[in-house]
């Protein structure tokens, strides 16, 4: 039977939030910017406004404020979103059990078994629509396909506040001729790949032999092709924000085994380099540090402890993931991988309850210089500030981050 | 063993020493009571943590010793009708208890296998009225860290100088230090006891002016109330050297009238719900009044409480539960609040006296 698959994506979610909530705002140019304890931020999100005036997420606030000088600037306040992406989802929980979160302004909905109840995917959509404008006062884009991947094709159609159909008659007209960069984890680098084989458009990518797609770009080729063509049968999943991210963390097999203390604390360092700045830019702390270390027989142990208070601090997951190993690992084997996850998060914007067992000024000075590190880097690249400590050691010292990239599990689970 | 007893003393009984009982134990014997007819009937129970003696009323007609599950001893002794009570040992180790109408056959354990309370060497010891230890105990038991990773602050300080006795919680994000002189000791001593131990002796001592003796040795203390005994494990280690932290200098300072206050950050707190865990009630200290405020997803709330002030103004956060805590137990009208800065600690001390410190850290909002 043909599924009806929803996907509804909250238009300038935290720019929307918040003109909703700063009336006098509504007809400026907006723009949520993060880092709030430095003032290097980058754009997070922007309204329609500065939008038209090239304002795009991601960029830096001086980039922004060139083309936009009037450019109002506000700091971000992740708990309201957080609350409006559950009103939202309440909204939609009304129509499917099925709703699967996909960051936090973006849900799939499967409504197949709802159409008998509701009427259409179409009109399901439309009255979703509305009732988001009425109830909560932001807009919302759906798209209504017969597969999550067409579904959030037609919800970037057209925004916002509308409902854009895609079926299996009419995908050959609105879908393929689309740059094949909109597909779903078609990156930069993919999407080179892709060029390179003259492929430009959605409909080149569906109509290349799907022999070939596997040749170059392997397992992940044929995927890609399947998208293409409608195939994805992937199910909408019960998934809330809340779960979608449970942890943050990266692991690295080190280019040689690792043979001390040392030569863990080092690596710890790099990886904690990548699993706080990553916290950082989803403006997320995190309580429990959890390692784990891959021998030279490739055996495989994890282990965790508990931070003194939740963090996002480079230096304090490192520290206590080397204090874990410490304790996990007496060095009868050498060591061929760790890795750092930091779970049991929380949004970094809310109270802190400061201790006098802690230097709290020291933690709020090095929450400064990480955001510094970060924004340095953002704007010259990873290796243009360093820690002293991997100065030397080079073959330690990589962007664990961007050099190592694994695509988002989420999707396919 | 053949005993009788009133089954009010007798339920008085089980729930003193109930409170040293573990529910749910490996080792059925601890989930169990001893009780033992010899000169007098005793009660004993032992979690190899806490033990808890007490002796009840009765009339002995046969001496012996049993132990009986706790939990099926309280429930069934605390629905008998208000009368005497009969407990018997009967062959096979049955336990007969018999009331009235009711009766009873209980399968009982050898009381050998039970745990005997460890001797205690009478290295340091001290009297202190009942009353007062509760409230001291009280005072500062709510500060005690529940944080694994700080064990030794998981009990309070008990530190005798000679003339003054200090009892001492810290958690990290507050300090309550509560002392007195009314106590009369042999030499000084310092001793970190588990908070969960003080949190069921608070509810064993009573509230009337009678006497504890308190006896500690390395590793354990003894609080001997004559007819109700509780003896603890001590913490190991070294407790943390408070002297230096509470701040002497202030920005800031108030005085207020203590159930004020209180009344009025219980009702700004109404608006943080378990889903705003963590939330701050906000102060802005201000001339002749302190201004609370707090807002959350469900509304806001305003407050304000007529205060005398001195030095800056001044606005910061605090996590409410942190304040009720303390303000529910100063029996003082007038508290004095001093701040240093929005970061820093403040102190709270009753406006007379010097028998109470309270430091608290604030939220950053």
């Amino acid at each position: 039977m043909e599924r009806v698959i929803l996907h509804s994506d909250l238009n300038n979610f935290y720019a929307s939030v918040e003109c909703l909530y700063h009336p006098e705002l509504r007809d400026k140019p907006v723009a949520v910017c993060g880092s709030q304890s430095t003032r290097h931020g980058i754009v997070l999100a922007k309204n329609q406004i500065a939008k038209k005036m090239g304002v795009k997420t991601g960029e830096a606030i001086w980039e922004a404020r060139n083309k936009c000088p009037d450019l109002v600037i506000v700091r971000p306040n992740f708990h309201l979103y957080m609350r409006f992406s559950l009103y939202a989802r309440r909204i939609y929980e009304e129509y499917t059990d099925l709703v699967e979160a996909f960051g936090i302004d973006e849900n799939w909905l499967d409504v197949t078994g709802s159409t008998r109840l509701f009427g259409s995917g179409e009109k399901i959509a439309h009255e979703i629509r509305e009732r988001i404008k009425n109830e909560l006062g932001i807009t919302v884009s759906v798209g209504v396909s017969y597969n999550k991947i067409f579904a959030k094709l037609a919800s970037d159609m057209k925004k916002p506040d509308a409902v854009t159909v895609i079926t299996e008659k009419d995908y050959r007209q609105k879908v393929w001729p689309l740059p094949v960069k909109e597909l779903l984890y078609v990156g930069r680098s993919t999407g080179r790949k892709l060029n390179d084989l003259g492929i430009v458009t959605i409909g080149d990518l569906a109509n290349t032999p799907v022999g070939l797609l596997a040749r170059k770009l392997g397992k992940w080729g044929e995927t890609l092709w399947l998208f293409a063509n409608g195939y994805d049968d992937m199910p909408v999943s019960k998934i809330t924000f809340e779960s979608l991210i449970k942890g943050i963390g990266n692991s690295l097999t080190a280019p040689r085994d690792l043979t001390c203390d040392e030569d863990a604390k080092l690596l710890f360092q790099v990886l904690a380099e990548s699993v706080g700045e990553r916290l950082r830019r989803h403006n997320l702390k995190g309580r429990t540090v959890q390692i784990s270390i891959r021998d030279t027989n490739l055996e495989y142990i994890t282990r965790q402890a508990k931070l003194p208070s939740c963090s996002y601090i480079t230096r304090e997951i490192a520290d206590k993931a080397f204090e874990i190993f410490k304790c996990s690992w007496d060095w009868s084997k050498n060591v061929r991988a760790l890795g750092i996850r930091v779970t049991d998060l929380v949004t970094a914007d809310r109270h802190v309850q400061l201790s006098f067992l802690e230097d709290e000024i020291r933690r709020i000075n090095r929450e400064l210089v990480d955001h510094s590190i970060d924004s340095i880097r953002e704007r010259f690249g990873y290796y243009a500030v360093q820690r002293a400590s991997l100065l030397n050691k080079d073959i330690f010292n990589t962007d664990v981050a961007r050099e190592n990239v694994i695509h988002p599990v989420s999707y396919f689970r | 063993m053949k005993v009788i007893c009133q089954k009010e003393k007798l339920a008085e009984g089980i729930n003193v020493v109930q409170k040293a009982v573990s529910s749910k134990s490996n080792i059925q014997i601890l989930e169990g009571i001893l009780i033992e007819a010899g000169d007098n009937f005793k009660m004993t129970g032992n979690d190899l943590e806490l033990a808890v003696e007490c002796f009840v009323d009765a009339h002995i007609e046969r001496p012996g010793a049993i132990v009986i599950n706790s939990r099926m001893f309280g429930e069934i002794v605390r629905r008998l009708p208000d009368s005497d009570v009969l407990i018997e040992l009967k062959d096979n180790n049955t336990v007969t208890i018999e009331c009235e109408n009711s009766k009873f056959n209980l399968k009982g354990i050898l009381p050998e296998g039970f745990p005997a309370i460890p001797e205690i060497e009478k290295k340091n010891s001290f009297k202190i009225d009942q009353m007062l230890l509760r409230d001291m105990i009280r005072q500062t038991l709510f500060a005690v860290c529940l944080d694994e990773n700080r064990p030794i602050l998981m009990g309070s300080l008990m530190e005798y100088d000679g003339t003054t006795l200090n009892i001492v919680s810290i958690d990290g994000y507050r300090l309550a230090l509560r002392r007195t002189t009314e106590c009369v000791g042999e030499k000084p001593f310092s001793v970190v006891v588990p908070g969960k131990a003080l949190n069921e002796l608070v509810k064993i001592l009573e509230a009337e002016p009678l006497e504890v003796n308190v006896v500690a040795s390395d590793n354990h203390i003894l609080f001997d109330m004559g007819t109700r005994k509780v003896q603890s494990r001590l913490l190991e280690g070294k407790f943390l050297n408070y002297a230096g932290i509470i701040p002497n200098e202030f920005e800031t300072r108030l005085s207020v009238r203590t159930k004020e206050l209180l009344s009025a950050i219980e009702r700004a707190a109404l608006m943080i719900t378990s889903e705003d865990r963590g939330h701050a009630i906000k102060f802005n200290v201000n001339e002749e009044r302190l201004v609370i405020t707090s807002s959350t997803a469900i509304g806001d709330a305003h407050e304000e409480v007529p205060v005398e002030m001195d030095g800056k103004k001044l606005e910061l956060g605090f996590n409410p539960r942190y304040l009720t805590d303390v303000l529910k137990v100063v029996e003082d009208e007038f508290i004095e609040m001093s701040f240093t800065t929005n970061v820093g600690p403040s102190v709270i001390r009753p406006v007379e006296g010097r028998d109470y410190d309270y430091m608290v850290m604030p939220v950053r909002i």
